[in-house]
């Protein structure tokens, strides 16, 4: 069933499928409803670091170092871990930059210069040319394995090809197209291409299904489960070490060596940081990403050692390449379908990672290496040209053909001796080469634009001679004494043991020094050199990108006259005129000003129109187009400290204002509780004025009606001239008790009594009291009962203030007394410390809410049935105020109907003396 | 026929004082001591003047004019509040509440016997 | 701002102890001929420590400080037509 035709068939279908789904997410996003604007879409899409290295190059590596393919996949989960803040910092900057690729946001950094642009690109693409090589070995070797079922033999075995009868290079042919028709359809202001992501998240899928489906066979189908595929491995010896670590598995430095590269790789791989930046639809989606994608990497590592390990059982001679154990096995188990699902899984792996990486890389050639060359030859008179959009996309395909011929090249050239990982290690190594100057360039403003170059450059020459040179080497295309003896019998520049340092592995060996020049090179020049004034500006822009705002972004940094009609012409020309009409009337629009009115461009407007550009050409080229139209006065390095003092004061200045602000605040705040207090104190001082004085004009009102009265009528009979005189009288004596109360209650609260305190028997007090109120209680009928003993322990009081408490609560007693069968009963007792008084009566009682209000100022509590209790109210205010002062306590013990008890307790003479 | 003259006031002094006058000048007194009693007796039979003490219980004077004044059957109601809050704040709010006249305690009893004279001898202005 | 560098502490803690626990130092430590159910202990340490770091970093994750996210949308003002 898997003969050629059927596979070709397969394959061109899921292809189709592909591309049915890449134009449907562009149409999607032309129509402004994105489809890939999920976090796991985002997630997804970066899973495209797993190309077929994962697919079958991880087993090939687990069946000779066991564990040891794992660190790749580990360094990626730790870096993931600070992306918030690294890549999110990134993303924002490319994003106020309308950065479109690693080369772009390199050139753009350090001054908006196109030479570290072309330098970048080159080594990008002479760096990920080794990693298209092993697609094209995966995939045409899974092809020609496949095609040999079902037998099982390895291409190797099947003798040299010719170019035009070897698979790959077919494959390489095919890969373009792909490409092409892929990303290269419009040119896009944003450099967006959401039908390129949406089919690289479902590939992503598809690789991790296939993946697993094969791992679910190998360890449950061919053997009983994870215990039982490494109880048997562990019979041989030979597969046992590769449970462990260490001597001939893996050693500390590769692993180290390794999980670090590994790292770098995941941000600066050209095509994954065109996932990760570029294509990014919000920075939320990154906090997804940071814990999904080490989950999908989990996933799909899961099953590599079973399977390499069931591999090396179930082909224990070695003629099975371990690279393509995840096909032989299969294909030994006549599971055809599976074998092809395989076989697919591998192809999305390839064809994503070479779609993504030649959109990448291609981009890259046509803004940041050919254009800038072009626009300088003044010969071609590209500035003048109406349209150049035809001609960068032309560009672009171009170099996505020659991209793939290359890496054609390499395969042919390198391919067939190395294991597929080994190849892509040395992409890797020259993604790492972008580490320190970019990093450098988004944490660090001191980096500068030599210092850059210098580093860079270092870092890429030794990387191609320890790494890349010696590969030649080994395939036999240079003389092996290169590698034993150093050129020119230099033996200190022996590739893998530069200066003599030897027992690293090459690649730890290659990354040391590498980078060691490289950061080397590029701090210590940067220290040494002296900027000029758009490499600060631009290093202030990116450095502090938080700080600035969308619209700064770079346009306090400008200075100049621009005629509006000739940027909105130029812009045209590279974005048409449509799209620049609506993004020039959308920017006006969004700012408020009339463009049609405007001569001269603000520098916003200047600004606005470069990104545009950058994002058809690149930084670079975009200043230059710019300045082209605009005269300007660039500002000298002195403005530009001046300016980014002035910002940096300004934002100081705005964080002390902040936190003043926030001062103010809380003051606002205690401010407002204390009026509100005072007014409430207010409140209850304007109630009691108000009380008072009603209350003094009420026995006022009757003395003077009265008074007239009876002035005015002298022939008054003598019974209503008794009563009348006798109602003056009266009211004369609850005024001026009033007064008193009054007074009193005034000189209590304001602690300025003048008592006479002496030791007093209370019992004599109390007796006196009772004869004081003894009318009271006889004109009321009310029996009274008295339990007081003749003598008691002494207290220390005033008298007549005492006296006044006593003489109160009898009163109300009386007042609150039941006209029929009342009874008060006033005991006097000692009660541990103190002296306790209890007046209870059988009235109407108190309702528990009530308790403390009655002891309140001018509170009366009465019930309908008494009416308006006679008094004023003050009374029992009074008492309370006497008793406290005299360090006693007083309350009142009620329900209602149940009668109400008052009592006061005060303390002895003597405990008062032990105080 | 006698003109009627309510008293509402829970001071039982100022009552008696003003009932002496109201009735030795020859008016029919009727007396309520507190707000709902007096809207009560008001409805029961609506008087010619009500004098009107502000603070009562269980309603002020201050109520007990409102709803007069919104009852039509009272359009013929005098209304002289009496009160021991002088304030003029106080007076122009009784004053809108629709009283007729305001009066602080201690008022001069000639004062209020010739106020009540001129409301009950003059046609009501509405 | 204190909920800012309380994430990015645990953020940074997070990553140097996966840097650690991911590497030779303590792996080796697992490196043993020991089995657990049949399947080596190196194998299943790396995976269950890997997994754990995978799930301490989405509970970091879901408590990112709200107000730094830059909600702004990429590039064009408008959709195309």
């Amino acid at each position: 069933m898997l003969q050629g035709w059927v596979i070709l068939l397969v394959a061109l279908i899921y292809v189709i499928m592909l591309f049915l789904i890449a134009s449907w997410g562009d149409r999607r996003a032309d129509a402004g409803r994105s489809i890939i604007n999920s976090p796991y879409v985002y997630t997804l899409s970066i899973a495209v670091y797993c190309t077929t290295w994962t697919f079958y190059g991880s087993v090939g590596r687990a069946a000779t170092s066991g564990i040891g393919f794992l660190p790749i996949y580990i360094g990626p989960t730790l870096m993931v871990l600070i992306w918030w803040f690294v890549l999110r910092k990134i993303i924002r900057i490319c994003r106020l930059q309308r950065i479109t690729s690693i080369a772009d946001f390199v050139s753009s950094r350090y001054g908006k210069d196109p030479v570290l642009g072309g330098l970048v690109t080159v080594i990008a693409v002479l760096g990920i040319m080794p990693y298209i090589s092993l697609q094209l070995k995966a995939v045409s070797t899974s092809f020609t394995v496949l095609l040999q079922y079902p037998e099982i033999a390895m291409p190797s075995d099947l003798g040299r090809v010719s170019v035009l009868g070897d698979t790959a290079f077919y494959v390489a042919l095919l890969l373009a197209a792909f490409a092409i028709l892929f990303g290269t359809r419009h040119i896009d202001a944003t450099e967006h291409h959401e039908g390129m992501v949406a089919a690289v998240a479902f590939e992503s899928i598809v690789k991790l299904v296939a993946f697993l489906a094969i791992g679910v066979f190998v360890t449950y189908g061919i053997y009983d489960g994870f215990g039982d595929l490494f109880t048997r491995a562990a019979e041989y010896p030979d597969l046992a070490r590769l449970f462990t670590l260490g001597e001939g598995v893996i050693e500390y430095g590769e692993w180290f060596s390794l999980t670090v590269l590994s790292m770098l790789a995941i941000m600066f791989l050209p095509r994954q940081f065109q996932v990760a930046v570029i294509e990014n639809k919000s920075e939320d989606h990154v906090r997804t990403a940071m814990w999904m994608f080490p989950l999908y990497l989990l996933a799909i590592n899961i099953f590599v050692l079973p399977i390499a390990l069931g591999g090396l059982m179930q082909f224990p001679d070695g003629q099975v390449d371990a690279d393509t154990f995840v096909l032989a096995l299969p294909m030994a188990g006549k599971q055809e379908a599976l074998a092809l699902l395989v076989f697919l899984g591998g192809l999305s792996a390839a064809t994503a990672m070479v779609i993504v990486a030649t959109v990448a890389l291609s981009t890259m050639i046509s803004n940041d290496l050919v254009m800038p060359v072009l626009l300088r030859i003044k010969r071609l008179g590209l500035s003048e040209r109406a349209d150049l959009g035809f001609l960068l996309l032309s560009i672009r395909r171009g170099s996505i053909v020659i991209i793939l011929l290359l890496g054609y090249t390499y395969f042919r050239l390198i391919g067939e001796s190395y294991a597929l990982v080994t190849i892509g290690l040395v992409s890797f190594a020259a993604a790492a080469q972008f580490a320190p100057i970019i990093l450098g360039g988004v944490y660090w403003q001191g980096g500068t634009r030599r210092g850059a170059l210098a580093g860079l450059s270092a870092g890429f020459l030794v990387w191609a001679y320890t790494l890349v040179f010696p590969s030649f080497v080994q395939s036999g295309w240079l003389d092996g004494a290169y590698l034993t003896a150093g050129p020119l019998g230099l033996v200190l520049l022996k590739p893998y043991e530069l200066l003599g340092l030897t027992g690293l592995d090459p690649m730890t060996h290659s990354l040391f020094w590498s980078l060691l020049v490289n950061i080397g090179l590029y701090v210590g020049v940067s220290m040494l050199d002296r900027p000029e004034a758009l490499e600060r500006s631009q290093a202030a822009l990116f450095v502090d990108v938080f700080k600035y705002s969308e619209e700064d972004g770079g346009s306090r940094f400008w200075r100049g006259t621009a005629n509006v009609a000739a940027l909105r012409t130029l812009v045209a020309r590279f974005v048409g005129q449509a799209r620049a009409d609506r993004q020039f009337n959308a920017y006006a629009r969004s700012r408020g000003l009339d463009l049609a009115n405007m001569e001269t461009a603000s520098p916003g407007l200047v600004t606005f129109a470069e990104k545009l550009l950058a994002g058809s050409i690149g930084a670079a080229s975009a200043r230059v187009m710019v300045s082209s139209v605009v005269t300007e006065e660039p500002l000298g390095i002195g403005e530009v400290m001046e300016i980014l003092d002035e910002t940096s004061q300004v934002i100081e200045y705005s964080h002390q204002l902040e936190q003043k602000s926030h001062e103010l605040e809380k003051a606002t705040a205690e401010l407002r509780k204390a009026n509100t207090q005072l007014k409430e104190l207010d409140r209850l001082k304007d109630d009691f004025i108000t009380t008072v004085t009603h209350e003094l004009r009420t026995p006022l009102t009757s003395i003077r009606s009265f008074s007239e009265i009876l002035h005015d009528n002298p022939e008054l009979d003598d019974e209503q001239r008794h009563n009348f005189l006798g109602i003056v009288v009266k009211e004369t004596e609850r005024l001026s008790r009033l007064i008193n109360q009054v007074l009193d209650l005034a000189r209590l609260e304001a602690g300025e009594t003048d008592w006479q305190l002496e030791s007093l028997d209370l019992s004599a007090v109390l007796r006196d009291s009772l004869d004081t109120t003894s009318q009271l209680f006889k004109d009321r009928g009310i029996a009274l009962t008295v339990e007081c003993p003749d003598q008691v322990p002494h207290i220390s009081a005033d008298r007549d203030r005492i006296m006044q408490v006593i003489i109160n609560l009898l009163s109300n007693a009386v007042k609150f007394s039941p006209r029929e069968e009342a009874r008060v009963t006033v005991a006097l007792r000692p009660d541990g410390h103190g002296l306790r008084l209890d007046v209870k009566d059988n009235g109407p009682g108190i309702a528990a809410k009530d308790h403390g209000a009655v002891f309140e100022k001018f509170r009366q509590v009465g019930s309908t049935l008494t009416g308006k209790p006679g008094g004023s109210g003050l009374g029992l205010a009074i008492c309370r105020q006497t008793i406290d002062q005299l360090g006693g306590r007083i309350w009142v013990e009620s329900s209602p109907g149940a009668g109400a008890t008052f009592s006061f307790i005060l303390p002895l003479a003597d405990a008062k003396a032990a105080e | 026929m006698a003109k009627s003259v309510l008293i509402a006031d829970d001071e039982p002094n100022i009552i008696l004082s003003l009932r002496f006058i109201m009735e030795q000048a020859g008016y029919d007194v009727r007396v309520a001591r507190d707000g709902i009693d007096a809207l009560n007796q008001c409805e029961e039979q609506a008087p010619d003047l009500v004098l009107l003490d502000v603070m009562m219980p269980n309603k002020t004077g201050y109520d007990v004019c409102e709803t007069m004044r919104a009852n039509p059957a009272f359009d013929n109601t005098r209304i002289i509040m009496v009160t021991a809050k002088g304030r003029d704040a106080e007076r122009e709010k009784g004053l809108a509440m629709g009283a007729d006249e305001y009066v602080t305690k201690p008022f001069s009893t000639r004062d209020v016997m010739s106020q009540v004279r001129t409301l009950l001898e003059a046609p009501r202005q509405p | 701002m204190t909920k800012w560098s309380h994430f990015r502490e645990r953020a940074i803690a997070l990553f140097i102890l996966g840097g650690l626990v991911m590497n030779f130092p303590i792996m080796s430590l697992f490196s043993v001929d020991g089995f657990l159910f049949g399947i080596p202990a190196l194998y299943i340490y790396v995976f269950s420590a890997w997994l754990l770091l995978i799930v301490l970093a989405a509970a970091l994750v879901t408590r990112v400080p709200r107000h730094t996210v830059d909600r702004s949308r990429t590039a064009d003002i408008e959709p195309r037509p």
